[in-house]
């Protein structure tokens, strides 16, 4: 089959992320202020934002994209005081945007790489990093895990695999 | 005692930043201080249950079971793991926690709170929780302490093998060579190769799987699928980086040198590693510190790490008697030297499989003096077509043979016998070449000779020939042993065993001689060419004969499968000396 993917679920997509399930989140606060940010949680040592889809990921949700498919003025300001915000309290550590979709991945990546360009030269700050982790490889990352013996989430709380 | 802040952060390895919230049906909410493994972890600092009065005690029971209950709600259900600081605490709280736990099974029948109390010292102790489950400490502290990101990958992941480089001008095909083989990785892979060798540098740790996410990624093919390939080849190791350090990772693999190494006062440590011209960095220098020029120069000659820093303490090059000290040392080092092809790490020449060794002992010499000596080919096949060389490295570069080139150098290696004297050598070689049907043999060999794919050893002038060529041993000396003889112990240096593809012995053990010992030291960083072996046995201009007899060990070594030829043309005195 052929076509768009079917929605990944955010909730599922964040377990196959970080192996964390149910709504659990990684609330991290800047030492130096009251600022908080709630990230979906850790990969390695990256501090995670997950993105399942830019575009609607349920019947209400109007998604973050213009009929062209470019991120809408509102997403760009929304994305770009997150990222701000979130780079504040990691406080120099890694910061991992991972998108279920490739183009996905490469909108954010443009919008990382030009109007966010500047916090990865900030002095010590990392940044934030892109990547285009597909459902499927992280499925294949737990199921061989599984066939190891070693810990997985419920692998029923993963998300279905895609066609490829 | 720790303050609670360090007894969390030295049993969950959690920053003092970060919190994990879950939230559960019926609007239940609760933190926890780590998650790992599927568990969630909850960090009881110490308390003084049981010095309280029993209206505080119950009021403080009450405290923690409401926290359980959120907890147990909230998370729907996980593992949770209650860490105390007190193992008295951890008394009072234990049969209540469980008891509530139980009656919230018929809600979610997975349900559990383990009662751990860690023990903070001894981090490669292992810790035994009190009625449960034995745990190992590194679990409960692999960030404890002093946190690094390493201990927070899985995994580490190291390069193994020779960068020669691309192999075409699109980028699509990268040679390695390793354990004695040059191998061909497609782009894919060799994005991940010169990842894991170049990216630690700046990280100041070896790269783990998850840092491999990362990269640029504009491949079909996934990241994973390109590990397993590099896995599967032996080009990459993965290693559990809480299970061991680096320095033992290392132990059981050589470490050998690319680059000859000078003095240099504006080095802080007064030594340097030169590049070659090979990479297009002439001059480039990158500061090293005694202890690795030593082992480096052993590298070639022992048969791993360990090995080379036992000859580098009986050499007094370090005086810490802790092998696996010295390794770690070396291993703080090792990052930055291999993003600057100062060194490279391949497996133990025992394990070394070599392919396509030039094989002089098909080329007869002859000591006459104003004549050739020899024709050498030059360097390792890379690839070929229909048994014609396409391609061979030499001096870390691929070269391309066209065809003509190619069946040359192919007959030059393989030649039976050359003529035993005069120029007779090359008109043999074209004569054979012409019964062959080989076309264009004198332009092609003129090429071959020009790009120094082939080498002829004139007589005269044979030590400044030699100055050009490099012994690359694919065998290490394995041991020294003492054979007991009536003039009493001998010493016996005597070399490993090469294996072919099948893993079967290729050859077996070789007695190492005066000459053999100094083709190996040869191969070292600090005498780096042909011309230092001859020249550490034999006077300066030597007679021929001498020459010969060298030319004639070198054959016997690289039939042997011990050792290939190779070309060094960075360094034009030759002498890889200081300025």
């Amino acid at each position: 089959m052929t076509g768009r993917p079917r929605t990944v679920s955010p909730m599922r997509y964040v377990t196959a992320l970080t192996g964390m399930y149910g709504d659990t989140r990684l609330e991290v606060s800047d030492p130096d202020s009251a600022a908080k940010y709630v990230f979906d949680g850790l990969r390695g040592d990256a501090l995670v934002v997950a993105f399942p889809s830019l575009g609607p990921t349920h019947a209400m949700d109007p998604g973050r994209l213009d009929e062209h498919g470019r991120l809408t003025p509102e997403a760009t300001s929304k994305l770009i005081g997150d990222a701000h915000a979130q780079v504040s309290v990691a406080n120099g550590r890694h910061i991992l945007w991972a998108c279920a979709r490739a183009e996905d991945a490469e909108r954010l990546q443009e919008l990382v790489s030009g109007p966010l360009a500047d916090l990865r030269t900030a002095g010590g700050i990392v940044g934030i990093e892109v990547a285009h982790l597909p459902v499927n490889l992280l499925r294949r990352q737990w199921l061989e895990r599984a066939e190891r013996g070693q810990w997985t989430p419920p692998l029923g709380q993963l998300p279905e695999p895609e066609d490829e | 005692m720790d303050s609670p802040a360090a007894f969390r952060l030295r049993a969950t390895g959690t920053p003092g930043t970060d919190t994990y919230v879950a939230s559960g049906p019926r609007g239940s909410r609760a933190t926890f201080d780590g998650f790992r493994d599927g568990e969630f972890l909850f960090v009881v600092p110490y308390a003084g249950l049981s010095a309280l009065g029993a209206t505080a005690r119950t009021e403080a029971l009450r405290y923690y079971l409401s926290i359980a209950l959120q907890q147990v709600w909230a998370s729907a259900g996980s593992r949770i793991a209650w860490l105390f600081q007190s193992a008295s605490d951890a008394d009072v709280l234990r049969d209540h926690v469980i008891s509530l736990v139980a009656s919230q099974r018929k809600h979610f029948p997975e349900a559990s709170i383990d009662i751990r109390v860690p023990e903070v010292s001894g981090l490669l102790g292992e810790q035994t929780s009190p009625g449960r489950r034995t745990v190992r400490a590194e679990e409960l502290f692999a960030a404890a302490g002093e946190l690094t990101d390493a201990d927070l990958a899985p995994t580490m992941l190291l390069p193994l093998g020779r960068p020669l480089g691309y192999l075409d001008a699109q980028c699509e095909r990268y040679s390695v060579e390793f354990g004695g083989r040059s191998r061909a990785i497609p782009a894919p892979a060799a994005r991940i190769w010169l990842a894991l060798r170049h990216r630690p540098a700046d990280l100041g740790r070896p790269l783990g799987a998850l840092d491999l996410e990362r990269l640029p990624w504009p491949y079909e093919v996934t990241r994973e699928d390109a590990v397993e390939d590099l896995t599967r080849q032996g080009l990459v190791v993965q290693a559990w980086a809480q299970d061991t350090t680096l320095g033992d990772q290392l132990s059981r693999l050589r470490l050998l040198p690319l680059r000859t190494f000078a003095s240099d006062t504006s080095s802080p440590t007064g030594i340097v590693a030169r590049a070659r011209a090979a990479r297009g960095l002439d001059h480039a220098t990158t500061p090293v510190s005694q202890l690795i020029r030593d082992v480096l120069a052993l590298g070639p000659t022992h048969d791993g790490l360990f090995d080379a820093i036992g000859a580098a303490w009986v050499e007094g090059a370090t005086t810490e008697r802790s092998t696996h000290r010295t390794a770690d040392r070396i291993a703080e080092e090792l990052l930055p030297l291999l993003a600057e092809d100062v060194a490279y790490l391949d497996v133990p020449a025992q394990s070394c499989a070599p392919n396509n060794v030039v094989d002089p002992a098909r080329l007869t010499l002859t000591a006459g003096a104003d004549t050739d000596l020899c024709v050498l080919p030059i360097g390792f096949q890379v690839d070929a077509t229909d048994d014609v060389p396409t391609m061979v490295r030499v001096a870390g570069r691929p070269e391309v043979l066209d065809a003509d080139e190619g069946a040359l150098w192919a007959l030059v290696r393989d030649l039976d016998t050359l003529a035993p004297s005069g120029e007779r050598q090359v008109q043999e070689l074209l004569a054979a070449a012409r019964e062959r049907g080989l076309r264009n043999t004198e332009y092609a060999l003129d090429r071959l000779e020009q790009r120094a794919l082939v080498h002829r050893v004139r007589g005269p002038s044979a030590l400044q020939d030699l100055r050009r060529l490099v012994f690359r041993p694919l065998l290490a000396g394995l041991s020294t042993t003492e054979m007991l003889s009536r003039s009493g112990p001998a010493p016996l240096r005597s070399l490993g065993a090469a294996r072919d593809g099948s893993g079967r012995p290729q050859h077996g053990i070789t007695q190492i001689d005066i000459v053999a010992t100094a083709l190996w030291g040869s191969a070292g960083a600090e005498l780096p060419t042909l011309a230092h072996a001859v020249a550490l046995l034999f006077p300066p201009g030597g007679d021929l004969g001498a020459v010969r007899f060298v030319l004639d060990r070198i054959r016997d070594h690289v039939r042997d499968g011990a050792a290939y030829l190779d070309a060094l043309e960075a360094d034009p005195t030759g002498t890889g000396a200081t300025p």
